[in-house]
């Protein structure tokens, strides 16, 4: 089997799928250590905080690399590689963080707690059948693939980035390779991530990368997500069972529209489109109403680095992201001003901001 | 009996409504407002604000009303978190039921539920095809001609191929690797010309593809396919201006027509016979396509 570069056999492709889940799941998780002290406060949703908080963080630094590369019209395997490094040296700190938290679980008062608030998710029969309703999308997703039309452009954009070593610059359609990418596809770096995916997982076809992966590692992480927003408006920690199972079986039956939020998580969680509204929207979301519930503006600075970490991983995912995140932020903080009434929080979520002001001003002056 | 079909026909027409949406929304309002009285934290709180202000149909209409750009690409509907909502509404009323010992409520949430999924409707489609397979998902004897173009370069030493196939052939081919260069891309002629790029393609270009569009089609009207297949043969043997170093074609058939209604297959095209007695040669072939090759030089 020949494609973009290399061949198939079984033995490579499950080396292959181990490299692909460790820069996909791995280096997410451990990022996340970075902001322990942050996500342990809601420690039943720790793994899920964690790796969301992973994956935007490096969601952000392959948008800043990617957006001076392609400026510079630098090479897209370069840029892999400052992408590599700086994943690992952030892992690296995350390692740290997570070091330290376990040194502080060892203890018993710390032991006793945490059986307490624990949260017996294998005795809870809905949370059962929801995770099963989850996985049984997950297993149709892999077994049965969701053609799409926009591959065409989309992972032929990651395609060409690999052959031709270039970042965003015509576009996929078209082999005369003289029709210019438009201004809105090269703001959001999502195919050049996926593109550079298939390079860190030793050419791992892109197809595979969007169609399996995505869904595979982040469909449990969309909904993890969601149940840890729900989770703030429920009362008991029961609850979330009842959740997850209702939210799993309305999303089976979503496809009421073409571009239901349902139909977009569980058949193209792989489009940046998707990713933002399954993934970036939650996370601020979440992270944003955590910030506004601080007391003092010290406590508040970690959470608004989450979130303008987020914002930016949102520009990422597409440039629906980048402009609509102007909105979420002000309309977040109108919300918080009626109910919270804490003016000086305003400042921090219009710097929050400022990075995507700035890339817009880049790309349109 | 045709009352009760035109019954049918109008419950078939709401089920498949694209716009149920609507009843989600209207849905969610309802709980919402269900929980006026007991839940006036979460419906002042931050949630539902946001819900109101943003990621509501009612806001994405506004949105859309005001700034028709966002509804220029597709509309935005994508962004309305009503699943979200339903769910936590479904969730406070199961939590009410238990701490009453209300039974009715219970049942009225099972009624809600039934409601939900039945607006809600179809589950959600996809069409089969083993994605772990080698095809990664693309039509299976696609792959097998992508392969042997790229086997055949591997062996030619040349880093692109500059070919011509069928459509759908050509809107995958780069996805498979971008050292495939179809003369058009995908949705090609039309898509090129709405973004004022057919300036891009000269004007023997322009009849070739419709010329092959026309061979393509199968189901077209009475046509003679063998002529075609020699005259496209022809063609892109002649004009060197056609950047295709790899032509595809399909083992074509001549078609004719059973009392002008059904189409009825007659006899193969010798599509072989055309390309090789003109300087090409033969690549490999599958079940249904050819894969040529046109001689450097000559």
């Amino acid at each position: 089997m020949y494609f973009t570069g290399g061949q198939v056999n079984d033995v490579n492709m499950i080396f292959q799928y181990g490299l692909a889940f460790f820069w996909m799941c791995v280096i997410p998780i451990l990022t996340g250590g970075i902001f322990i002290k942050v996500l342990v406060k809601h420690r039943r949703f720790l793994a899920v905080s964690a790796m969301g908080t992973g994956l935007v963080l490096n969601y952000s630094v392959y948008q800043i690399a990617a957006m001076v590369f392609i400026l510079l019209d630098g090479s897209f395997r370069l840029l892999t590689w400052i992408y590599i490094g700086a994943s690992l040296f952030m892992a690296l700190l995350g390692v740290f963080g997570w070091y330290r938290y376990f040194q502080k679980e060892r203890k018993p008062e710390k032991q006793e707690e945490k059986c307490r608030d624990a949260y017996k998710w294998y005795k809870d029969p809905y949370f059962l059948m929801g995770a099963g309703l989850v996985a049984a999308q997950i297993l149709v997703i892999l077994l049965m693939s969701t053609p799409d039309k926009d591959d065409a452009f989309y992972t032929g954009l990651s395609s060409m980035c690999l052959s031709h070593d270039y970042v965003l610059k015509y576009s996929a359609y078209d082999g005369l390779m003289q029709m210019p990418i438009e201004t809105r596809y090269i703001m959001a770096a999502l195919p050049v991530y996926q593109a550079s995916l298939c390079l860190m997982s030793g050419r791992l076809h892109t197809l595979i990368i969007c169609h399996n992966l995505y869904p595979l590692f982040y469909m449990p992480l969309a909904y993890g997500l969601y149940c840890m927003l729900a989770d703030k408006w429920m009362e008991k920690k029961e609850d979330l069972g009842r959740f997850l199972l209702f939210f799993a079986f309305l999303h089976m039956f979503g496809n009421y529209y073409v571009f239901s939020p349902e139909n977009f998580l569980i058949t193209r969680i792989w489009q940046g489109k998707a990713l933002f509204i399954t993934i970036g929207l939650p996370f601020v979301w979440y992270f944003m109403n955590r910030a506004w519930e601080q007391e003092s503006l010290k406590e508040a600075l970690p959470y608004w680095i989450l979130v303008t970490a987020g914002l930016l991983a949102s520009a990422f995912m597409g440039e629906t992201g980048l402009y609509l995140n102007f909105l979420v932020v002000g309309v977040s903080a109108l919300a918080n001003l009626i109910v919270r009434k804490k003016w000086k929080n305003c400042i921090f979520a219009a710097c929050s901001l400022l990075p995507e002001v700035f890339l817009m001003a880049v790309f349109l002056l | 009996m045709a009352e009760i079909k035109e019954s049918m026909e109008l419950g078939y027409y709401f089920m498949n409504l694209e716009d149920k949406y609507w009843g989600l929304f209207l849905i969610s309002l309802a709980v919402l407002f269900f929980f006026l009285g007991k839940k006036k934290g979460f419906l002042l709180g931050y949630g539902v604000l946001s819900y109101f202000f943003l990621l509501c149909p009612l806001t994405v209409f506004l949105l859309v009303k005001c700034f028709p750009a966002l509804s220029l690409y597709y509309p935005i509907r994508w962004l309305c978190q009503i699943p979200l909502f339903i769910c936590i509404a479904a969730v406070l009323v199961l939590e009410r039921a238990d701490k009453e010992q209300d039974w009715k409520k219970l049942f009225g949430t099972g009624a809600f539920l039934f409601l939900m999924v039945f607006l809600s409707g179809t589950p959600v489609f996809m069409e089969k095809a083993p994605a772990w397979s080698s095809s990664f998902g693309l039509n299976q004897e696609y792959v097998q001609v992508y392969d042997l173009v790229l086997a055949d370069m591997e062996g030619k030493g040349l880093e692109k191929a500059h070919v011509w196939g069928p459509k759908d052939w050509m809107k995958d081919c780069r996805v498979y690797s971008a050292d495939f260069y179809p003369v058009y891309g995908k949705d090609i002629w039309e898509e090129q010309a709405a973004l004022g790029y057919e300036t891009a393609y000269s004007d023997t270009q322009k009849m070739l593809y419709e010329f092959y569009s026309t061979y393509e089609s199968v189901k077209g009207p009475l046509s003679n396919k063998w002529q075609q297949v020699e005259v496209l043969a022809d063609t892109l043997n002649l004009n060197t201006d056609v950047a295709c170093d790899y032509v595809v074609m399909h083992r074509g058939t001549d078609h004719w027509k059973d009392r002008g209604v059904k189409v009825k297959r007659l006899k193969k095209v010798d599509v072989e016979g055309a390309f090789l007695s003109r300087n090409y040669e033969e690549v490999g072939k599958t079940e249904n396509y050819y894969v040529f090759y046109r001689r450097a030089g000559e």
